[in-house]
């Protein structure tokens, strides 16, 4: 109808109600309605089209990074924790393991009555009621209550029924036998890392591999279901067995905290080895820690003295001197020394502590006596630089190669840095320095015919899947040779026999053999030697077949003074436990009863 | 199939099968309801899937949100074969309820109205349902309007009666539902009002004046709002703002993004997990683009690209300016309304918070659009042609019944 009214112009013309069509001045010329209704097809046509133009812009040009982009947004990367291996004794008995455990979260939103709620909580958690209700009330989504909580302990607050409540899944690292070889096992971290001891040495083997889960989420935290996911399972760390003995350990522990009390020692150690495979069996250092309760102890304590700690050995290092001038052929077992009260070297007077003047010693006497003068006049026939191969042959100033943290090497000057005085101080054991282990170590190499093995603490790593992982096997050195070794143990005899200076470490039924040793401290401070002394004993039995070496050190002890009394007793009681928990009998021979002295001026 | 049949019985043997099913009285009718169904499936398909997490987290069930739109839809469809059978007289006779209502409800809803995010658009009706009467009001003001116009006939020929009443009562209408907050729908009632004037055949110099008001009128409505104008600002520089004003719009085309070609599979989109707000309403065309890729994004616009067309063949072929007016306002209204949601999607064009039509969650937008297209199918029921085809084939039908 429009259409055939549009065009009409002129003629006046009345519409069908019969209204007159407007004069031609107010006339208003309407659009075509065919066209309006095309230009809006069109417009809509274009419109569409620029979007869809827009739409492949937008899913097929750039659809790979907005993709990309989005995934970045969901992607969430959770890491699977690796369940962290035990660390076992060699009888196989649990020393550190990782377990199962809870940490109590709660959303106080949810709580809706904390006092009630607090005092049912509080008997379960051990805390104080009204502590606790504070904890509980707010506004806060999530606090943390208590971390490391057992199972047993999250079933009976879960049974409480109190909504708002949470447990998260965790583990804990706990330690079943206290402070037993906890200088050896060491202790981890908050962070579940490896801190001290074999912890730490072994840190990566008994972390394990971290696992991987890769997933996409909303922001309200689902996981996507329609989404891929990736999960890379985590693979747990290695079991590792120690060569130490649980019931070895717990009597020298125990024997060497009672002395260090009555001694009122600063601090103690005892290592006890096997000569034959280098494994140390014990390795105790007072005062010690509980792993459980790490913070409860001084950082100094956490450590492992035996190790970390070094002093001078004193006489005990006599060992290696008269071990050299025997293998090099300048002395022997029976050989005698004309040994004055005194003795003057570069400028210096040395004495015997307990000579009463001049006197003819064989070199086993010497070794009995513990005479300074003797070894520096025997050292003199082979010279220093030949004595300084062997101490480096023996062990000192390297490190074990248990890899502990802190762990002390020990040292001697270098031959060019000697002064006139250094070559006979270090003929009896001042001068230079080692660790605890060192020192054991080299009665070892007496009590091994002559060759050193490399200490040992492992045992055994077995992998998750109970397959053994190889370890290196042990350095071995030879140090003096089988006859000189059998000399020295019959002269290290003849110090724990009459006249010697620990009659006190003798044992009933075995044949044994040890050296005292009572060397003064170097005071770092002063630049000198003060009056502290390191008190010790290294000692092994069956001297004619040795089977365990123990070594006792008393460190600045107040209350008596000398290796022979002090740290006797305690190799003592150490040696006859070992020797019956390893079930080794005597060996039945008599000991040849060695002249100590020849004869004497008074 | 039901087409060819038609063509048979109407114009005897086809010369060739699309040229015949064109040219088809009855096309019109079938395009219409044919595009409108498939819009309305891949509408609650495409609900269901975006809905599912929203509507689990809410009631607990992921296919609540779904059954409402599914009922709705059934709704929908019998209120729109039912408009479809009714005669034109029939529209123009509810011209003045519809637009008397439509107020009466627009007035009501600013007394009694409940708000939601913001927009006091809403009357509570039983149980969960909710009537918006902004949507209602564009029905009203379309076949009102339509009416107005066409019973002015020649008088439309000056500028006063052009434009009073139309205009006074569609101002009136926009500033009631700009009172509930609903720009979108304020907006949209414009749209449709320019529309109608528009195939009234208004010379070009009134748009440019209407236009002019408009741009205005949404500038100082962006000053007044705050959200507006970060709406719009953020439709400048989407990345300014992107965890902000910017994140809606970001996320969706996120969604298109990872959607790519061939999209992450019906009910896998990642978007809807909480990253895209309004997932099943406003912005379901995303989850579109992401779970049935550029395929189905594609299909969703030739969908309202044949839809519209259809509609234009129905302005063609009328002789009636009513049915025009009526088909052209309806027209612009799913279109335009179409546009914007689509075009806020891409970026191209800024929010204005409408949801798709025929496709976005919600029964009050759904209800009124299915009412106004089954009247565009009584429109085309009533083609002349068609009124003879449909004549033809009952009888054929009811001959081979026999």
């Amino acid at each position: 109808m429009t259409q055939t009214r549009a065009p009409v112009r002129a003629k006046p013309l009345r519409d069908s109600r019969g209204y007159r069509r407007p004069v031609s001045r107010d006339f208003l010329t309407l659009g075509d309605p065919r066209k309006r209704g095309i230009a809006l097809m069109v417009i809509t046509f274009l419109v569409l089209g620029g979007f869809a133009v827009r739409l492949v812009e937008l899913q097929a040009v750039k659809g790979q990074a907005l993709a990309g982009e989005a995934l970045d947004q969901r992607l969430r990367t959770v890491t699977l924790p690796a369940l962290r291996g035990s660390i076992m004794d060699a009888k196989g008995e649990i020393l550190a393991a990782t377990v199962e455990s809870r940490d109590l979260t709660a959303d106080q939103t949810m709580i809706v009555d904390p006092r009630s709620a607090a005092d049912e909580l509080a008997p379960i958690l051990g805390v104080d009621p009204r502590v606790l209700a504070l904890k509980l009330t707010g506004n806060r989504r999530f606090v943390v209550i208590e971390k490391g909580l057992t199972p047993e302990t999250w079933r009976r607050i879960e049974a409480l029924r109190i909504p708002g409540l949470v447990g998260a899944s965790s583990s804990r690292r706990i330690y079943p036998a206290d402070d037993l070889a906890a200088n050896v096992v060491g202790f981890v971290g908050a962070e579940g890392a490896g801190l001290e001891g074999i912890e730490f040495a072994f840190d990566e083997q008994l972390a394990g591999i971290e696992g991987k889960s890769t997933y996409e989420r909303g922001p309200g935290g689902n996981a996507i279901p329609t989404a891929e996911k990736t999960r890379v399972e985590a693979t747990a760390g290695v079991d590792i067995t120690l060569t130490i003995d649980r019931d070895i350990q717990y009597i020298a522990q125990q024997v060497l905290a009672e002395k260090v009390k009555s001694s009122r020692s600063d601090s103690g150690t005892v290592v006890v080895m096997d000569p034959r495979t280098g494994h140390i069996l014990a390795l105790a250092t007072e005062p010690t820690f509980n792993p459980n309760e790490v913070s409860k102890a001084p950082a100094d304590q956490r450590g492992n003295r035996a190790l970390r700690d070094v002093y001078e050995p004193g006489s005990t290092s006599k060992v290696m001197t008269l071990a050299a001038v025997i293998n090099e052929g300048a002395s022997n077992i029976n050989a005698t020394f004309k040994v004055p009260g005194r003795l003057e070297r570069g400028g210096k007077f040395f004495r015997d502590h307990d000579a009463p003047g001049a006197e003819v010693l064989t070199l086993t006497g010497i070794m009995a006596k513990s005479s300074n003068i003797g070894a520096i006049m025997a050292s003199e026939r082979i010279g220093g630089r030949v004595l300084l191969g062997y101490l480096k042959k023996f062990g000192i100033g390297e490190k074990t190669g248990l890899n502990f943290p802190g762990e002390g090497s020990g040292s001697v000057p270098s031959y060019p840095e000697w002064s006139p005085t250094t070559f006979p101080t270090i003929a009896f054991g001042q001068g230079l320095s080692l660790n605890s282990v060192q020192a054991a170590s080299i009665f070892a190499t007496i009590a091994n015919d002559g060759v050193r093995i490399e200490p040992s603490l492992v045992g055994s790593v077995t992998k998750p899947d109970g397959t053994a992982v190889p370890l290196p096997a042990p350095k071995t050195t030879r140090v003096v040779s089988p006859g000189t070794a059998a000399q020295i143990r019959l002269m290290l005899e003849a110090v724990v026999g009459e006249g010697g200076t620990a009659p006190k470490a003798g044992i009933r039924g075995y044949r044994v053999g040890g050296k005292t040793g009572t060397a003064q401290m170097f005071d770092p401070l002063n630049g000198g030697y003060g009056k502290g002394v390191v008190a010790s004993f290294i000692g092994m039995a069956p001297i004619d077949d040795p089977q365990l070496v123990v070594a006792v050190a008393l460190v600045n002890p107040k209350k008596g003074r000398y290796g022979g009394r002090l740290a006797g007793p305690v190799f003592k009681r150490v040696m006859t436990y070992a020797l019956q928990a390893r079930q080794i009998p005597p060996t039945g021979t008599k000991p040849p009863n060695l002249p100590l002295v020849v004869n004497s001026k008074p | 199939m039901t087409m060819t049949d038609g063509s048979r019985t109407v114009d005897g043997p086809p010369s060739s099968g699309i040229r015949v099913a064109f040219n088809n009285p009855l096309s019109t009718y079938y395009i219409i309801a044919g595009s409108t169904l498939l819009l309305l499936v891949i509408g609650v398909v495409m609900v269901t899937s975006a809905s599912s997490i929203e509507s689990f987290k809410v009631f607990g069930s992921a296919y609540t949100l779904a059954q409402r739109q599914g009922m709705f839809a059934v709704i929908g469809i019998f209120v729109m074969f039912l408009a479809a059978r009714t005669a034109i007289q029939f529209w123009r006779g509810l011209a003045w309820i519809l637009l008397l209502g439509s107020l009466a409800l627009l007035v009501a809803v600013l007394v009694i109205g409940v708000e939601v995010r913001g927009q006091q658009n809403w009357i509570e009706l039983f149980g969960p349902f909710r009537l918006q009467p902004s949507e209602f009001a564009k029905l009203g003001i379309i076949v009102w309007g339509a009416d107005l116009l066409t019973r002015k006939d020649l008088r439309i020929h000056t500028w006063s009666h052009l434009l009073v009443p139309l205009l006074p009562v569609s101002f009136l209408m926009v500033v009631l539902v700009l009172l509930e907050g609903d720009f979108g729908n304020a907006f949209m009632i414009a749209v449709i009002t320019a529309g109608i004037l528009f195939a009234a055949g208004a010379p070009l110099r009134l748009f440019a004046v209407l236009g002019a008001v408009g741009l205005v009128a949404i500038y100082l409505l962006s000053l007044a709002a705050p959200y507006r104008m970060a709406r719009v600002m953020s439709w400048m520089d989407p990345a300014a703002d992107r965890l902000g004003a910017g994140w809606q719009l970001t996320q969706g085309q996120y969604a298109l993004g990872t959607g790519g070609l061939w999209g992450v599979g019906l009910g896998a989109s990642r978007e809807k997990w909480g990253a895209l707000p309004e997932a099943h309403t406003d912005f379901i065309f995303p989850v579109i683009g992401e779970e049935l890729g550029l395929i189905g994004t594609f299909i969703v616009l030739v969908l309202f690209g044949v839809l519209s067309f259809g509609i234009f063949r129905l302005t063609r072929k009328t002789k009636d300016p009513f049915v025009r007016l009526a088909s052209a306002g309806v027209g612009c209204w799913i279109v335009v309304q179409a546009i914007l949601n689509i075009g806020s999607v891409l970026g191209l064009l800024p929010i204005s918070g409408v949801p798709l039509p025929l496709v976005s969650y919600g029964g009050s937008s759904l209800l009124p659009t299915l009412a106004a297209i089954g009247m565009l199918l009584a429109f085309a029921r009533q083609e002349p042609g068609a009124r003879i085809a449909l004549r033809r084939k009952s009888t054929t039908q009811t001959n081979r019944r026999r």
